[in-house]
């Protein structure tokens, strides 16, 4: 059993996850970046029909303008986020994590979540964490900072070991169709 | 009082609904930086539309502030469609719950995967017309249709609710959002 204390991710190691849930991501990308890629799409259509009858910079300045007050307003509502979310009674608790041959189990006190190996699609190792996706919207995070050595080399084994014997998302369900049904 | 067991839960998409109140304060602001980047392409438009700009430019500038209007609404339909569908596809997302609730607070669970919350680490309870909105934190609110409730069930749950002395807050009526 790998045991490992008060995890409690940075906001970087919290950062987005670039891959893993398929099509959702890159659909995810035009719905974000929607009004910019229009702004894109403009210069280049207007530089085409008019050459340089716009004004100067007022593409290029609204644009840069606009990218600014995105970047500073994102900023802002991740602060504000993160800030509410902490006052929630169990939002800022660290977590204990056990991971074992069966699963994984989270506890910080007022919440406990036992994850079975076959609820999890996969596991991403990246530089600085593990992901554990679960649902899209499901993915725990285990920084790799605060584990030793020993237990790093442990854990890559138990991954391997999961999903050689097939147990790491098995739980899906094959049935056609079964994942529609709400 | 003894432990209220509800089998079967799968809220339908429109109870997946997001809460109309619990976390304003955290959510208030989601929506500015896209709000930020709408602004700054139809003030463009604008500013084109009464420039001494050729008419064609004019037309280019509307339609492709339209266009893209519509997209960002056409994606944000997929999307939430989309997302519902790859929860449910994932071996967690694509079973019913059992929902236990009991003096120490709420257990939810399918055949691979548990999660057990004391009343004390909720927030509060949001009492819709059709559902229990459990506010756990702002990313993590089990909901509970109402449907799946006898009535004797639904006054349990509520007894058990003001018993641990959490805020219930009604939901709009419906309807209204």
């Amino acid at each position: 059993m790998i045991e490992v204390e008060a995890v409690q991710p940075t906001a970087r190691e919290f950062r987005s996850i670039k891959g893993g849930w398929g099509a959702i991501h890159w659909v995810c990308m035009p719905y974000t970046y929607a009004f910019l890629l229009g702004f894109l799409i403009y210069g280049l259509v207007a530089n085409a029909l008019t050459g340089h009858v716009l004004p100067p910079f007022l593409l290029s300045g609204a644009l840069f303008v606009t990218w600014i007050a995105w970047l500073v307003a994102g900023w802002a509502v991740r602060k504000v986020a993160s800030h509410e979310a902490g006052k929630a009674p169990a939002g800022n608790l660290p977590w204990n994590w056990s991971i074992g041959p069966e699963g994984i189990v989270f506890s910080n006190g007022l919440q406990k979540n036992d994850v079975d190996w076959r609820a999890i699609m996969k596991v991403r190792e990246e530089s600085d964490r593990f992901l554990f996706l679960v649902t899209p919207a499901y993915n725990p995070v285990l920084p790799k900072r605060l584990l030793s050595e020993q237990q790093l080399a442990d854990l890559r084994c138990l991954i391997a070991a999961v999903t050689a014997s097939g147990r790491l998302g098995r739980g899906v369900d094959p049935t056609p169709g079964a994942s529609d049904k709400a | 009082m003894s432990a209220i067991v509800i089998e079967n839960v799968r809220a339908a998409p429109s109870e997946l609904r997001p809460a109309a109140t619990g976390w304003e304060s955290a959510t208030r602001w989601n929506q500015a930086p896209l709000l930020i980047q709408f602004a700054g392409l139809f003030s463009l438009v604008i500013l084109i539309a009464a420039s001494p700009s050729p008419n064609v430019t004019k037309a280019a500038a509307l339609g492709i502030g339209l266009a893209t209007l519509f997209s960002w609404f056409g994606v944000g339909q997929w999307l939430a469609a989309h997302q519902l569908k790859a929860h449910r596809a994932t071996p967690s997302g694509s079973q019913a719950s059992t929902y236990t609730l009991d003096r120490r607070g709420v257990g939810v669970r399918n055949g691979h995967a548990e999660s057990r919350m004391d009343w004390s680490g909720l927030k509060g309870v949001v009492r819709d017309h059709d559902r229990y909105v459990f506010l756990f934190t702002p990313g993590y609110n089990p909901i509970l249709p109402r449907r799946l409730l006898t009535p004797e069930q639904d006054a349990s749950v509520q007894a058990l609710i003001v018993e641990a002395g959490l805020r219930v807050t009604d939901g709009p009526p419906p309807g209204v959002d």
